[in-house]
């Protein structure tokens, strides 16, 4: 892409064209430009895992992505995660009901590494999803709740027709 | 931070010549898992970014006597792949052990060379994979094999407007059994930076390790072979003699320093537990 050519890509289904340079990180576009606050900013250094975002379904660190890299390709944040209708995605309901939820800060992004997971059909072991959230700190929970979230939804994946 | 002007070329070549103008003030962006970082902290002030996301460098290919990565390649993809895994596990062990997973997804092999952490996992894997990179530039390309490209902590012998292209890995001889292991320790298990990592990589026939690899990462400016363990072990039958041997010959070979993650002589002494192991690994 040159400097002129404008730039879009998807961002919970709807297409945007940023008015941000293709340089800004995704996380201060996304926060700042498309007010999407439910990710937030840890550590600002991929370490935390705070503003995990789907980038084409996949987890990623929205705080180590340019705007311009992800051009074209669809960004799912957790404002997006749910139907649409005001329905909790399986996990988001999982956490609720596991009571995975403490402070709420690391929630988003967690649920949203835990989404991937289950949403790829992986099964549930205790090893495989602390693998998973191996990037997404928690300093309340004590991860017990949160593993149990996911063993709760993918044990309901398992039920659905 | 003045911002930098910003390219997201379509082709190799493209890429290369925008590198090639623009001179040093040019730097290349690929995952963006260290540079975005370096960016925000004010470490790295390039005049031009070069961002390589849409170069078709992401394929991964079986070549016959050598399988070719392109440099764009994911720690995902490396640690999945079932070509990786099965014949070059030391390598889907290295992408699975470096940063998250969401690291992982970001990462590339390419940018794990260029940046030339002397603790890089993947990079270390490569050493005892006796990989090759390929650069390209607008003069024409060229192969260099991985020791040669790296040439001490955030230095690689890259020339100005030369691009990392791919990686190649030569398929092994066939006979015998090899035995891969990528080890590494740090301060936590997740998602750490390595103070010590060993890859290993060992052929063994009729009992007698006929050919052996074993490359450190973290104990020196690059990561490096130890010829004299290698030598030690070449020829002799996996024991635990010979494992505490060539381990502490290994660790002789080290050149750690003390930091900020541990001192020289506790990473001599990762070194060869780590070392030992991969040797153990192949009596059993």
């Amino acid at each position: 892409m040159s400097p002129t050519e404008p730039l879009t890509l998807v961002v919970n289904g709807r297409p945007v064209t940023p008015l941000a340079s293709p340089t800004t990180r995704l996380l201060d576009y996304l926060r700042t430009e498309l007010g999407l606050t439910g990710t937030k900013e840890g550590c600002g250094a991929g370490e935390c895992g705070a503003c995990t975002v789907l980038l084409d379904g996949r987890p990623v660190n929205a705080c180590l992505v340019l705007l311009g890299s992800v051009a074209g390709r669809t960004v799912t944040t957790i404002e997006g995660l749910s139907d649409g209708a005001g329905g909790l995605h399986p996990v988001q309901q999982a956490f609720v009901d596991a009571g995975a939820v403490q402070c709420g800060f690391c929630t988003p992004g967690a649920v949203l590494t835990a989404a991937a997971f289950v949403d790829a059909g992986n099964d549930y072991s205790a090893a495989a999803a602390r693998a998973a959230l191996s990037g997404n700190l928690c300093r309340c929970t004590g991860y017990a709740k949160i593993l149990q979230a996911v063993e709760r939804a993918v044990a309901g994946r398992r039920e659905a027709p | 931070m003045k911002t930098p002007r910003y390219y997201c070329p379509k082709t190799v070549e493209e890429a290369a010549a925008i590198l090639a103008s623009e001179g040093p003030g040019a730097y290349p962006l690929a995952g963006g898992t260290d540079v975005v970082v370096k960016l925000r902290l004010g470490a790295l002030h390039p005049a031009v970014l070069v961002d390589l996301a849409r170069l078709p460098l992401d394929g991964i290919v079986n070549a016959g006597d050598s399988v070719v990565l392109g440099a764009r390649v994911t720690m995902t993809q490396l640690r999945t792949d079932p070509l990786i895994r099965s014949r070059f596990a030391v390598l889907a062990e290295a992408a699975e052990r470096l940063g998250s997973p969401q690291i992982q997804n970001r990462a590339t092999l390419g940018g794990n060379l260029g940046n030339a952490s002397p603790a890089a996992d993947a990079v270390c894997a490569l050493f005892a994979l006796d990989a090759r990179v390929l650069l390209r530039s607008p003069c024409g390309a060229r192969a260099v094999p991985v020791a040669e490209l790296m040439r001490g902590p955030g230095q690689t012998a890259l020339a100005p407007g030369e691009l990392i292209e791919a990686i190649t890995l030569p398929v092994p001889p066939s006979g015998g059994e090899v035995r891969q292991t990528y080890r590494k320790v740090g301060g936590r298990n997740a998602m750490v930076c390595s103070l010590s990592g060993v890859a290993g990589w060992t052929r063994i026939q009729d009992g007698v390790i006929v050919e052996t690899r074993l490359a450190l990462g973290a104990v020196g400016p690059t990561c490096l072979r130890a010829a004299r363990a290698e030598k030690i072990a070449t020829g002799a039958r996996p024991d635990e003699d010979l494992a505490r041997t060539a381990a502490a010959a290994a660790a002789g070979e080290a050149s750690p320093i003390d930091d900020h993650r541990a001192s020289a002589e506790h990473r001599r002494r990762v070194t060869a537990a780590l070392v030992r192991e991969h040797l153990m690994e192949c009596a059993r």
